[in-house]
């Protein structure tokens, strides 16, 4: 059994994608420590307010800005105004040119009329921080970690060089286009992350998507992350092998009376058992499915704890040791 | 009469928000499912419902017309409406096409639009426009049929927040195209495209940016707004309907969320938002909640004195004890959570819980305990 999910840390950008409520912004964080673990200088990017970043950290948001979030990791919530600023800037090099420009209604109208460009905006702003372009005075950093919107508008995102390259003309902008497409179609330097919950529309949803990105984008994608697994973490190792076993689990509620173990409190442990075992099988069902597609399958357990930062400190660390979807 | 059973009655529009992955569809369905029970002839519009609800509801196939659900789905579930039920699948770009269809002032320049390479990606790209699509669906569907009861499955999206913000999208559609109306030479009403540059600084301006996007792009831009002009007051118009018809009293907004941190989280900048924009609030469903596990502490120590001798009993009986303590634990954090989160609510804000269930959800007659649960509440 290979390492895949380690051998994707060489990339210098990694994509983290998945339907809304996977866990992406955790496994952004948590991968983000691995790589930092083993001596790279990381970014970790984010679309929009959310500052999920600072929750998965316990640091400061953003805010725009480039943040230290631990040894090793920054952190940069993308906004749009400075990230057009960005842009505009690498075109025109004069800087009273392009502050006029970007202040200007019809810049701004532009920039809102043509669909895209919003999104190519956040492009070249990964793009340089990946690339090692950027002269903010932060990094340089060895990865970019991206925290994608979900599903659908992630893959809006990826084709947006697709879309805006037929209407784009010959031009500074266009060129920086066509460097973005170069670094996102780049299999060494750019790599998809799917994330996943064993569940019905989470895997249907990243299977489709694989499926998008193979036939639509020539963009690598690695391992597909299964997030929040029941059954692991909590359990002996002899408690998770009895839960895989199916002749353990069947016929509980006969078993027991016939033990001579009745009572209320038999009751509540048959119905807590049935529940789980149920959502276990459920998951089993959707792991399979992952696996059927010939997906490399990374498990990641559900941990309890109290916050995110401390979520990711565990996902982190159950990260750094191999394991298969096969010993679930 | 339970309080969603008054919240169905009280209302002729729902509109489900949360964050992706927190079950609106299953619980607007649900709602829906309420909504027939209770004798109202209802519409479910949903974004995009997993294949087997899909084709429980009837849609496989069917996007953007609203049809009725199968009757041999309702009767192996063993329902029996009241009145109609019937559901939608959204189809953003369609509604797109319909809505320019409807505003074009000559099919030469409807086809014209549709073949304008900015509104390809306007209508291709997700980004935004499926907010807006959704309340533009609903307003002609709420106009133009005669639903008594429309719940609303909104766009996943990363902040349940997102869909709020839409019908600012169309404000600032029509603001474009108003702002580029004034580039626009008189002359491009005949075919011939050329600017009217109104200043010298916004000629330099004009020229960096043309330089910058290459040839082309200015010009698809202005061919694009100058067949719009003529429909803007109409786009206007309407978007001041849809407003009317979201702020209206029996319009209402339900917050779905999961018993977790990061989704009740959102509640805040949600409700500021809702606040701000003067709509109504209904309150919470929180979705996949544990049930109580119930006690069961204390009885291994007992019979492992009663069972010795049976060792396949002990070993089944620590076992079951070790995921019933999963499950507990996981309860009381949920719990703890959902304290905490209850006590900060406002007293008018109401509140309800559906617990997990062991299936999936998927057909009518899982759906029909999901609405079962609502309705006790």
């Amino acid at each position: 059994m290979s390492i895949p999910f380690l051998d994707m840390l060489k990339r210098k950008l990694i994509i983290v994608t998945g339907k809304g409520g996977v866990g992406k912004s955790l496994i952004a964080a948590a991968v983000a420590r691995v790589a930092a673990t083993r001596g790279a200088n990381v970014l970790v990017m984010e679309i929009g307010e959310a500052e999920r970043m600072a929750a998965m950290f316990n640091a400061q948001p953003s805010r725009g800005e480039v943040r230290r979030l631990d040894t090793r990791i920054d952190g940069l919530s993308c906004h749009q105004d400075t990230a057009q600023e960005t842009m505009a800037v690498s075109i025109i090099k004069l800087r009273f040119l392009y502050t006029t420009l970007i202040r200007s209604k019809l810049f701004k109208n532009f920039i809102d009329a043509v669909p895209g460009l919003h999104d190519m905006v956040l492009l070249n702003q990964v793009r340089l921080y990946a690339e090692q372009e950027a002269e903010d005075g932060h990094g340089p950093y060895d990865m970019v970690i991206l925290d994608a919107p979900a599903t659908g508008h992630a893959l809006s995102l990826l084709r947006v060089p697709e879309l805006l390259r037929n209407i784009i003309g010959v031009g500074p902008l266009r060129r920086l286009l066509d460097r973005i497409t170069i670094l996102l179609e780049d299999p060494q330097a750019a790599v998809l992350l799917p994330v996943a919950l064993a569940e019905d529309l989470p895997v249907t949803e990243t299977l489709e998507f694989l499926t998008a990105v193979r036939e639509r984008l020539g963009i690598a994608f690695g391992p597909v992350v299964a997030n929040n697994l029941l059954g692991i973490s909590g359990l002996s190792n002899a408690h998770r092998l009895m839960l895989r076993t199916p002749s353990a689990n069947d016929s509980v509620r006969t078993r027991l009376p016939r033990a001579g173990l009745t009572g209320t409190g038999f009751e509540a442990l048959a119905a807590a058992h049935d529940l789980f075992y149920a959502r276990y099988l459920l998951q089993k069902k959707h792991l399979f499915r992952l696996m059927e597609s010939g997906q490399t399958v990374v498990p990641v357990p559900r941990f309890q704890t109290n916050d995110e930062a401390a979520t990711t400190l565990e996902v982190a660390a159950w990260l750094l040791k191999p394991s298969t979807a096969e010993e679930l | 009469m339970s309080t969603v059973s008054r919240m169905i009655r009280e209302h002729d529009v729902l509109v489900c928000c949360g964050n992706g992955g927190v079950g609106k569809t299953t619980v607007s369905a649900a709602l829906a499912l309420l909504g027939a029970l209770q004798g109202r002839n209802t519409l479910i519009m949903t974004i995009d419902p997993a294949k087997r609800l899909a084709n429980a509801l009837g849609l496989s196939g069917l996007s953007n017309r609203q049809a009725p659900i199968p009757r041999e789905h309702l009767e192996q579930a063993g329902l029996h409406l009241e009145a109609r039920l019937h559901a939608m699948m959204l189809d953003a770009k369609s509604t797109w096409d319909d809505l320019v269809a409807r505003y074009a002032p000559t099919e030469a320049i409807r086809d014209r639009i549709y073949h304008n390479l900015i509104y390809r990606n306007l209508s291709d790209a997700m980004s935004g426009s499926q907010e807006y699509m959704a309340l533009e669906k609903l307003y002609e569907v709420a106009t133009d049929y005669d639903y008594d009861l429309i719940v609303v499955d909104t766009p996943p999206s990363r902040n349940a927040v997102d869909f709020l913000r839409a019908p600012l999208r169309m404000k600032s559609f029509v603001s474009n195209s108003t702002f580029f109306k004034l580039f626009l030479n008189p002359g491009m009403r005949a075919g011939k495209f050329g600017w009217r540059l109104v200043s010298s600084g916004g000629a330099t301006l004009f020229k960096i940016l043309e330089r910058i996007t290459g040839a082309g792009l200015l010009r698809d831009l202005a061919e694009f707004f100058t067949h719009f002009e003529e429909m803007i007051a109409g786009f206007g118009a309407r978007a001041s309907h849809i407003d009317d018809l979201i702020h209206s009293t029996r319009c209402a907004f339900i917050l779905v969320a999961t018993p977790t941190a990061p989704s009740l989280a959102e509640v805040n900048d949600f409700k500021q938002v809702l606040d701000m924009m003067k709509l109504s609030f209904w309150g919470h469903i929180i979705n996949r909640v544990i049930p109580d596990p119930g006690a069961a502490g204390g009885i291994i120590d007992e019979t492992t004195k009663n069972a010795a001798g049976d060792p396949a009993a002990v070993e089944l009986l620590e076992y079951l004890e070790a995921i019933h303590a999963l499950q507990h634990a996981r309860f009381v954090e949920e719990r703890r959570l959902l304290e905490d989160f209850s006590a900060h609510l406002p007293q008018q804000d109401h509140l309800v819980e559906i617990p997990v269930l062991p299936r999936e959800v998927n057909d009518l007659s899982v759906l029909a305990e999901v609405a079962d649960r609502l309705a006790r509440q």
